[in-house]
């Protein structure tokens, strides 16, 4: 501490002391002053981060909605020029701010030493402490507690004005992780969130479907469901290529239901009830890989660039290797790095697969036995007993078999916890696949006959530990279709597809947000969305476009549109973002306008597709069952701009990562590049 | 009489000066030979063909203001009248106003060449390393518009926070006497 050169005795009467010691007083104010400019400014500067301007955002998304609206475009130049001043000037308080800070800190160093070197004196023994032996522990502790909170406030201030300490991106899965469903974070959009322009949806069927459950369209179901190949139907799809997809969520001018007349028509588009903002729900960090059943966003969209455009498997051109596939089975491949994962089985065993993508040869395989499951289920041809598709989050990989088995590996292959989910009640076996959201794995087990069985549920467990999270009954009978997460104005949903609801769950608590009841029949391919609107579609019923902002039931006020020409049964639908596209078992592809609902083209191709679709940049990847991968240019019009065949029948959805693609044939894996 | 004795001989100061000078070139040649064999420098730079554009870098980077900026490829760029880099696709008109554009602190500028032609150059002090324009140009244009560290501002440290958390891989270490990996046509020749 300073001592008080003016009311002492000492030598402090020298003006040049006195001095020093105002000027020091004056920079310790000085320095608590900057300190808390400091720290106020760095708070500001999140506020006003132009990488996030969420308000910003949102008055775009309204301008979207009225593009002549010369107020709206105002303030939204006011609020722009806002950002980055406020901005910019954070930036100059931070950078002078900080040199003023360290200036004062040193002159304020300067005149203490001057101070102590005037007042030097003799150390005299403190007669207290020698009467008091407490006293000197005493001190002792104070000084351990000043300095520990001298440390901890400098320790804190490291933290707030550490902009780039940690990025939410990168640990946002691990948070998720770590955090249990009581205390689920309102977590702001992680910077990473790509708003794709389109995704891929799946289409519910019409829940007036009459038609009994045969074997292939149960097959077909699980494949498009689950994202792998049921035996003779197709698989998930490939996705494509190329350029990142421009992120933000078209404007849409929402279409009025008309619910109580029967099927509302294009032309009824026209309400302009809430338009929901949506965009995929994964972290940037999944971007550059292929995680689970249809990419990372479960929706059919791949943004990556260099993706191949020829090849042909049956003269080895641009085929990078071809490795056997030991076990049958349907489920998609997916691709993290350098580690590809499927998974194979029969009614004897179950097994993971790792591959090296850069060899083709088998890194390890893990033969999948949970303590409790004694029992083999009944299960279709066309479903197998492996036909979902596994996920990983990059540290983990998970798989689940339609045995109840659900097991957890590390990248070497050790297990790292295992559990049996029961044997599920499900005519042609469990085929919807593993979905990975906000650190949870989501599992959605639609079992029984229909929903008077009450045996469905849809559950999370926690990635790391295997810990069910919570467990939420479903009112539906047994389905196929696997679910996807986005994110709606910002918060994150699961949407499900069943017979006869659609429902949107909270992935923090599993509580139902929304439901629509538009879907019957044997619900296989999964949903997606396409510009404000979920969509979803099955053979029997229609495709169904649903406004996902309400809550309860919204089956009267959230359906935009729908039509009911070119339904599938198996394959997933797809959307670029202003179109959707349906693609049957049969090979007729059937293209509708988003907005509108109204029928652009319809197509029929030569051959049966099972896998499901993926658009890469303007393309679309279509897999057919005898191997032939079909280039299609999204559009208004049908485009087929190329073919290429891989040599062998294929039924799973390829696996898109850069340079390369993964096919899973009928007995080969195949990687295609060059 | 000792100074006679501590007297060198002739043979003697021959002998020390060849010890001496062979020490001398030995140190000289290993001191060469250490300098010879040390590795170039590298620093670290954003590969633009891996670059995804996810905006990481904007806010990674333990710098305040991110070291990676918007650089244009002049060779390659199109000109447009309609730039991808700089109007948002779903803009609601064609004039460089908030409403339109993509950079979030209008730090491409263009200037009038001739009908239709308009030339885009960064600013790089407003840059903050966004990648919106690089994505839209990637999206739509011909990827002229790409991003790169700026070693006049890049602290070179040991681990890149930035390499920590790309999702495509793209920081890679590059010789320090060619910094920049620079789009097609215009690849540094030196």
């Amino acid at each position: 501490m300073i001592s008080d050169p003016i009311h002492s005795n000492s030598p402090q009467n020298n003006p040049w002391m006195i001095a020093a010691y105002r000027t020091a007083r004056a920079m310790e104010i000085f320095c608590v002053i900057m300190l808390a400019i400091l720290l106020a400014n760095s708070i500001r500067a999140r506020i006003n981060d132009p990488n996030n301007p969420v308000k910003l955002e949102n008055l775009l998304v309204q301008l979207s909605q009225n593009p002549k609206d010369e107020n709206l475009k105002k303030e939204i130049r006011n609020l722009d020029v806002t950002i980055r001043k406020n901005y910019f000037r954070s930036q100059f308080i931070a950078k002078y701010g900080l040199c003023l800070l360290i200036g004062a800190l040193v002159v304020y160093l300067l005149c203490l030493e001057y101070l102590r070197s005037g007042n030097k004196t003799t150390p005299l023994p403190n007669v207290n402490i020698a009467k008091e032996p407490w006293l000197n522990p005493a001190l002792s502790r104070r000084s351990i507690y000043v300095l520990g909170g001298i440390m901890g406030g400098v320790l804190l201030s490291l933290i707030v004005l550490s902009r780039h300490d940690v990025t939410y991106a990168y640990i946002h899965n691990d948070l998720f992780t770590v955090s249990n469903t009581a205390s689920a974070p309102a977590s702001p959009p992680p910077p990473m969130v790509q708003q794709l322009a389109s995704a891929p949806a799946t289409v519910p069927t019409a829940p007036t479907a009459a038609t009994a459950p045969t074997p292939s369209n149960a097959l077909a179901n699980a494949n498009t469901a689950a994202g792998t190949p049921l035996l003779g139907t197709a698989a998930n799809t490939a996705s494509s290529t190329p350029a990142l997809r421009p992120v933000t969520p078209t404007a849409i001018t929402p279409i009025s239901p008309n619910v109580q007349t029967g099927v509302p028509t294009p032309s009824a588009a026209a309400s302009n009830d809430s338009a929901a903002s949506i965009a995929t729900a994964y972290p940037s960090s999944w971007s550059n890989q292929w995680n689970m059943f249809r990419g990372p966003s479960g929706t059919g969209i791949c943004t990556l660039s260099d993706i191949p455009l020829q090849w042909d498997g049956t003269q080895n051109q641009n085929i990078l290797w071809k490795a056997p596939i030991p076990l049958p089975g349907w489920s998609s491949p997916i691709v993290w790095k350098d580690n590809i994962f499927f998974t194979g089985g029969d009614k004897t065993q179950r097994l993971v697969y790792c591959y090296s993508l850069s060899y083709g040869s088998i890194n390890w395989q893990y033969k999948v036995h949970v303590k409790g499951c004694n029992t083999v289920p009944q299960v279709g041809d066309d479903t197998g007993f492996a036909a979902q598709t596994m996920a990983t989050d990059g540290k983990r990989v998970y798989a689940i078999f339609p045995t109840g088995e659900l097991v957890c590996l590390d990248f070497t292959g050790k297990p790292l916890w295992l559990k049996f989910l029961g044997t599920p009640d499900n005519e042609y076996g469990m085929a919807a696949s593993l979905l990975l959201c906000e650190g949870k794995l989501i599992v959605q087990s639609d079992q029984g006959s229909d929903s008077t069985d009450k045996k469905s549920s849809i559950m999370a467990f926690d990635g790391k530990t295997g810990k069910q999270l919570w467990r939420t009954p479903r009112p539906v009978g047994s389905s196929w279709a696997t679910p996807i997460a986005i994110k709606v104005n910002g918060k994150t949903e699961i949407i499900t597809a069943g017979n006869p609801w659609v429902i949107s769950y909270d992935p923090a608590t599993g509580k139902e947000i929304w439901r629509c009841e538009c879907l019957g029949g044997e619900v296989a391919p999964s949903p997606i969305f396409s510009g404000p609107f979920v969509v979803v579609s099955n053979q029997g019923a229609n495709i169904v476009a649903i406004r996902p902002t309400g809550k309860g039931d919204i089956t009267k006020t959230g359906i935009a549109w729908m039509g009911m020409d070119g339904l599938p049964d198996i394959v997933s639908p797809l959307s670029d973002g202003k179109r959707v596209y349906l693609f049957t078992t049969q090979g007729q592809i059937t293209c509708y306008d988003t907005m509108t609902g109204k029928e652009l083209w319809t197509h029929q191709m030569a051959d049966n597709i099972k896998a499901s679709p993926t658009l890469v940049g303007n393309s679309i990847y279509l897999l057919d069952t005898k191997g032939v991968m079909h280039i299609l240019a999204a559009g208004d019009q049908f485009n087929e701009t190329g073919k290429n065949p891989v040599g062998e029948r294929t039924y799973s959805s390829p696996a898109y990562v850069d340079n390369k693609i993964i096919i899973r044939g009928e007995k080969d894996l195949f990687c295609i590049g060059k | 009489m000792a100074a006679a004795e501590n007297k060198k001989t002739r043979r003697e100061f021959i002998a020390d000066g060849i010890r001496t000078g062979g020490l001398i070139i030995a140190s000289g040649a290993i001191g060469a030979l250490a300098a010879s064999s040390h590795a170039e420098d590298t620093v670290w730079q954003i590969d633009p063909y891996k670059c995804t554009n996810c905006g990481l870098c904007a806010t990674s980077c333990v710098l305040d203001q991110s070291t990676v900026k918007c650089m244009h490829a002049f060779a390659m760029c199109g000109y447009c009248n309609l730039c991808s880099g700089m109007l948002r696709p779903e803009r609601v008109g064609n004039t460089i106003e908030a409403e339109n554009v993509q950079c979030p602190t209008f730090a491409i500028q263009r200037s009038y060449v001739e009908n239709p032609y308009f030339q885009y150059v960064i600013d790089e002090n407003l840059c903050i390393g966004c990648a919106k324009c690089s994505k839209g140009c990637d999206a739509f244009g011909n990827g002229s518009l790409f991003m790169q560290i700026r070693h006049d501002r890049c602290l070179n440290c040991n681990q890149c926070s930035i390499a920590e958390v790309c999702p495509a891989q793209a920081i890679v270490r590059v010789p320090a006497g060619k910094p920049y990996l620079l789009k097609s046509k215009i690849k540094q020749d030196g």
